[in-house]
């Protein structure tokens, strides 16, 4: 396996896709910082850090898969994988050591993104609200998320044969999981009751009545349901980290780290007994 | 002659390096014309000219007749088949829908001769099978089937042999013959296996460094690979006389050379040439392989 | 040409990627059609089911960029394009009938959408409210913007070399377009006051609300250069007709046709002096 990763670290840093990647994350965090600060300083309140010090992450939700896909995508096509196992490698440590290299430059690219809004955050909108130390850990949670996206990228590329295929099925697949959590989580943020309207009867305003709001779901297991896989994937937690809506990061670290176990042995199953060209 | 296939100073530059420098070569009607070189050579590049896959950067070519400057080229390329470095067809497909698939391709009315191009190529048999579950042999043949759509009169195969069995290898020259006798198909084969080239080819085109080194026929180059002792006199004609004589054949090289094709008892040799004035300066022994002569020819040069 | 498109359209039917998406079509409007009958059972809102047949508009691009990539880039990873110029066939004619292709299936999924749209919406959630005549003219500019978005994407996939870096750079350019077009809707929708507080007389209790002006309003200059990115952008496009924005029924589709042939010119160009392998 060292040799694996030996070999793989080598590759991986030569690849210009990682550093693209790596390169678009900062300068979308370096962006999104200084955009928001200087709409801010007209009016007067400059926004907390915490409010966008998490819009790396939704580069790092397709950047990510990116990546996978330009590394991973050669050792199908080019026949890598071939020459690996005909060298004796064992099928569990060939994954393993995409799975590692896919989830370096997963760490790679969000760390491109912490370092930018850091950067550039700090100086012009000060430090975190919520503390240093609680930042400290939404920002392990970050990593955390994109090591899982990694997994899952790992797995959609290591099982589809087909460069091209797997490049395109990863992508797709980022795409649904971010819009099904997207989704997910603004349902679960729906109210329970809504403001229909405000009358105005000469000039005063009558207490509106609030109506209930068709998009709430009612506690109960569909809820219950929703609420796991918002918590759970990735999609849910990224639009939770960049809302500042995260009650219990440790939860997310565990849901986090469970699907990379969870994904990566399925992976690994699957791979073991597939029959390779 | 007529050829099918005449290239003029094809020069093909990329970035890094030139694939093609100069390169001019004629392929006759009704010929299998080997192009022989190592890997690097430019003979896919020059296949890939050919198809019009890619443009030279200086020079032509004229494929039938037509000039690849003019728009016309394009009625010279409907008589030509090619399998250009890999086997171009759908993965997805059966054998049969890739070849459905050319004919459409090609405005064929209808899908007659299908079956017969597939058991051609041996490939009669594989139903359902999708091109993606061939062995690289069978893709191989079916890159061939694909480009016997429509009836070519050129067929241009790069390496047609890559990734066959022995078998298969025979098959492929029996089926490469069969094309070119009954059907007087000519054939551009490229190739850098020179023991599978001499058993097909009756033109050869040694390439090197992106040039013609050489052209010949095969009648030609086995001559130059006959047995034979070299000899270098003051008289040629004297030698001619004497050798004649002797009832020896043998081939006048220049004013000073000539090959003799028989054992040469050198002191019966120098006595009877000093009759006629002439003396024998030096009897070499030459017995070229066609891959010594190969060598000899690209090869040789770099190590002096 | 015809002999191309002949062999393009007869391929249509051996490719999983095209019954792939017919059943994704069909799926996506039997899903809407589900959702919004929940809608209506709760809300007891009319759902107009002409406004339904507008939704597949804003899926459509990537919908199209995946077909395209997996389509035409199976003609580069199988090497047939090269027996369709070994052939004969000039390049204009290969790309053309390419592009054909491409527009036509994408036209071709929005019909599945609409026919299952119909024929599930109708019964379950009543007729179609907004006037046929509209709901054509709406119909006519989306498949305008479609063919738009397959223009763009038939030009990444023919002349980009490499099959994954065409795919990647497909798929990520549908999500810029449409992630784009969010952007500049947004800003476009910006109140030109905001609501920053409330005075509560106390003796009357009248509640006089305080307003200022919003410094994300764009200015006049800003709101034509967004109003243009918004309106030659297909995913802006496809948002207008979708009913979120009021839409220009003769400008969108000229924007549209006129970047169907400015990227079919410019494809079609860069596709016939490439280096085929």
């Amino acid at each position: 396996m060292n040799k694996l990763l030996h070999a793989g670290i080598v590759r991986l840093l030569t690849r210009k896709s990682l550093w693209i990647s790596c390169a678009a994350t900062f300068l979308f965090e370096a962006v999104a910082i200084v955009e928001n600060y200087i709409s801010a300083k007209d009016i007067g309140i400059i926004p907390s850090l915490d409010s966008i010090f998490f819009m790396f992450m939704l580069g790092v939700m397709f950047l990510v898969p990116v990546a996978a896909a330009f590394f991973i995508g050669p050792e199908h096509h080019d026949g890598a994988i071939r020459g690996k196992l005909a060298t004796g490698a064992r099928r569990r440590d060939v994954y393993i050591s995409n799975l590692c290299l896919s989830a370096l430059a997963a760490v790679m690219i969000c760390a491109s993104g912490v370092i930018a809004g850091l950067a550039f955050g700090l100086p012009l909108l000060g430090g975190f609200e919520t503390g240093a130390a609680k930042a400290a850990v939404m920002i392990s949670c970050a990593f955390f998320i994109s090591v899982s996206v990694a997994a899952i990228s790992t797995v959609i590329m290591m099982l589809i044969w087909n460069s091209t295929v797997s490049s395109v099925a990863v992508i797709v697949a980022a795409i649904l999981i971010f819009a099904v959590g997207f989704y997910i989580h603004n349902r679960l943020s729906a109210p329970e009751m809504t403001n229909a309207y405000v009358m105005v009867v000469n000039g005063e305003v009558i207490e509106p009545q609030p109506i209930p709001n068709r998009n709430y779901i009612a506690p109960g297991t569909l809820r219950s349901a929703l609420e796991f896989v918002d918590a759970a994937l990735p999609g849910g937690q990224l639009v939770s980290l960049v809302n500042e809506s995260v009650p219990h990061p440790a939860l997310m670290i565990l849901y986090s780290a469970a699907l990379f176990m969870v994904v990566t042995a399925v992976g690994v199953a699957v791979f073991e007994k597939k029959d390779l060209r | 002659m007529e050829y099918v296939l005449e290239t003029n100073k094809l020069t093909k530059m990329y970035k890094q390096s030139t694939a093609l420098s100069g390169l001019t070569m004629h392929v006759p009607k009704g010929s299998i014309y080997g192009f022989v070189g190592r890997n690097g050579a430019g003979k896919t590049t020059l296949i890939r000219i050919v198809c019009g896959l890619q443009s030279p950067t200086s020079g032509d070519y004229t494929l039938y007749g037509r000039s690849s400057t003019k728009r016309s080229i394009v009625k010279s390329r409907r008589r030509v088949g090619a399998v250009v470095e890999t086997p171009s067809v759908y993965r997805d497909m059966t054998a049969e829908d890739n070849l459905r698939q050319q004919y459409r391709i090609l405005g064929l009315p209808s899908f007659d001769g299908i079956d017969e191009i597939l058991r051609l190529v041996g490939l009669g048999d594989t139903g359902k099978k999708k091109a993606r579950d061939f062995s690289l042999g069978m893709r191989q043949r079916l890159g061939i089937a694909v480009a016997l759509c429509g009836d070519p009169d050129l067929l241009i195969l790069d390496e047609p042999t890559n990734g066959l069995d022995p078998q298969g290898i025979v098959e492929i020259r029996e089926l490469i013959l069969r094309l070119n006798r009954e059907r007087m198909i000519t054939v551009l084969i490229s190739s850098h296996i020179l023991d599978e080239l001499s058993k097909l080819a009756t033109h050869y085109g040694f390439i090197d460094d992106g040039r013609i080194v050489r052209e010949m026929s095969a009648e030609e180059l086995n001559a130059e690979c006959r047995k034979c002792a070299r000899v270098e006199v003051t008289d040629t004609k004297a030698l001619a006389r004497t050798l004649d004589a002797m009832g020896t054949e043998y081939r006048i090289l220049s004013d000073t050379t000539a090959d003799v094709y028989a054992k040469v008892n050198v002191s019966q040799l120098t006595s009877a040439l000093s009759e006629s004035g002439c003396e024998l300066l030096t009897v070499t022994e030459r017995d070229e392989s066609l891959e010594s002569f190969y060598i000899s020819l690209v090869g040789g040069g770099k190590h002096e | 040409m015809s002999k191309l498109l002949r062999a393009g359209f007869a391929r249509l039917g051996k490719t999983r990627i095209f019954w792939l998406l017919t059943s994704f079509s069909a799926a996506f409007a039997l899903f809407m059609c589900v959702v919004c009958y929940k809608d209506m059972k709760l809300s007891g809102e009319t759902v107009d089911v002409g406004q339904l047949m507008l939704n597949y508009s804003t899926v459509i691009g990537i919908v199209t960029a995946v077909f395209a990539s997996l389509y035409l880039g199976a003609e580069y990873s199988d090497g047939t394009v090269r027996n369709k110029i070994t052939a004969g066939h000039k390049r204009f004619d290969i790309y053309v009938s390419n592009l054909t292709v491409t527009t036509a299936v994408g036209l071709y999924a929005y019909v599945v959408f609409i026919t299952v749209a119909a024929a599930v919406g109708i019964p379950l959630l009543g007729r179609i409210i907004m006037p046929l005549p509209r709901l054509f003219a709406l119909l006519g500019c989306i498949f305008a913007s479609s063919a738009a978005y397959s223009g763009i994407f038939t030009f990444i996939t023919m002349t980009v070399s490499g099959r994954t870096v065409a795919a990647v750079a497909s798929l990520l350019c549908a999500l810029a377009l449409i992630m784009a077009a969010l952007t500049c809707i947004n800003v476009l929708g910006q109140d030109k006051e905001i609501l920053t507080g409330s005075v509560t007389d106390s003796e009357s209790g009248k509640v006089e609300w305080v307003y200022a002006p919003n410094p994300r309003y764009p200015s006049e200059s800003e709101r034509i250069l967004y109003r243009t990115l918004v309106d030659i952008n297909p995913a802006g496009q496809m948002y207008q007709l979708a009913g979120r924005e009021e839409p220009n029924l003769t400008l969108l589709p000229l924007c549209a046709l006129s970047e169907f042939a400015a990227f079919t010119v410019l494809g079609a160009f860069i596709f016939k002096r490439k280096d085929l392998r």
